[in-house]
């Protein structure tokens, strides 16, 4: 697993930052369910660990990108394959999730896919972001690692809402 | 449902048991025995049915149970979510502190473990019903007292949590079991979802 040097501050811009460790709380909303969970977010440039898990530790998801291959692991030793992640999770969950813009966005930072519609505040930092059925919201920018971001990210959709509290983050030298 | 010895001193530990009171800090395993998440707070309960779980560190929470509705305060999330407590309880590992022993047996079965030390008495619990979230509880009794639950998700994550300053049967205020709505926050009212 990654090992951590203590206390590695990072130097270039943000968006050339590949290898980080974000921890946060989320609120999932979707028409049945109402969960509450941490996020423990691993990136190491294309691939990447994604773990939800709730009171007690309990895991709710896990998805898990590798170069060739993306597991999604759910409770009841539910564990299912494909290559890529993002359809994984449409599979299994049903959720039309971009995960790649959102790993972008989690920044602070557009994630130029195409349509991506773009606003900001007078500070010139990303108030809203419009993509397919989704509708980001950035609020409370401040410093983590030397970098200004949003503390709080609110995605939503027809189908589900998502409110990214953030915690920490970790940069880790590219490797 | 005939009850096993070892659940019978499981319950009999806790049968004389109206009130619990102790801090207590949880950490979070990975499968690769990483440690993913630290956290510390307060810990009441009070039979039947209330109970208090405070979490002071890394994600402040705060869990109030008073009998009736689960009220669970999430301070990042700025969200208060109000569930029935029946619907809620009968997961939770929480479940066995307030059980008696035909309960516990029809939840779970209990097997007694080895321990070196006299004052210990350790039991391991395995869910019954298929939708429980874990694969094992361990519980540790010292002197009679609760000290230490493990848990094993169905993930290979282990959950360690440990109580100290434990203090049994005390009176306890009962406004620590009533749930003050805090201002500005969203609510999430899953009562209303129960499904006739």
């Amino acid at each position: 697993c990654l090992s951590q040097p203590k206390l590695y501050t990072p130097s270039g811009n943000l968006a050339d930052q590949q290898n980080w460790q974000l921890k946060a709380r989320v609120a999932i909303k979707t028409p049945e369910d109402s969960v509450n969970a941490t996020l423990d977010w691993q990136t190491q440039s294309q691939a990447f660990d994604f773990h939800l898990y709730g009171t007690f530790g309990v895991t709710y998801a896990q998805l898990i990108q590798e170069p060739n291959q993306a597991v999604l692991k759910l409770p009841d030793d539910k564990i299912f394959y494909h290559q890529d992640a993002q359809q994984l999770l449409y599979q299994s969950l049903g959720w039309d999730f971009p995960i790649e813009a959102l790993s972008f966005w989690i920044k602070g930072l557009p994630s130029y896919k195409p349509g991506e519609i773009v606003s900001r505040n007078e500070a010139g930092q990303l108030a809203e972001v419009l993509l397919n059925d989704w509708q980001i919201e950035f609020q409370r920018y401040k410093q983590y690692a030397g970098y200004t971001m949003p503390r709080i990210v609110k995605a939503t959709h027809p189908q589900m809402s998502l409110k990214v509290v953030v915690k920490e983050w970790e940069f880790l030298p590219n490797q | 449902q005939e009850i096993s010895p070892a659940t019978q001193s499981m319950a009999a530990l806790i049968k004389n048991l109206k009130t619990y009171q102790a801090d207590f800090d949880q950490r979070v395993m990975n499968e690769y025995g990483k440690e993913m998440d630290y956290s510390t707070g307060t810990f009441t309960i009070q039979k039947p049915n209330h109970f208090r779980w405070e979490v002071k560190e890394q994600f402040p929470q705060l869990i109030v149970a008073d009998g009736e509705h689960l009220w669970t305060h999430d301070m990042d999330l700025e969200q208060v979510t109000i569930q029935n407590q029946n619907e809620v309880v009968a997961g939770s590992p929480l479940l066995f502190l307030t059980s008696g022993a035909k309960q516990l047996a029809a939840s779970f079965d209990i097997t007694q473990l080895e321990v070196k030390e006299a004052v210990h008495q350790l039991f391991s619990l395995k869910p019954k019903s298929e939708e429980s979230v874990f694969d094992s509880v361990t519980i540790l009794f010292e002197e009679g007292k609760l000290t230490e639950l493990y848990l094993a998700d169905t993930l290979g994550q282990n959950t360690i949590v440990k109580f100290y300053h434990v203090k049994q049967n005390e009176k306890i205020d009962p406004a620590l079991f009533s749930f003050q709505m805090p201002e500005g926050v969203d609510i999430v009212d899953s009562r209303a979802t129960v499904t006739e």
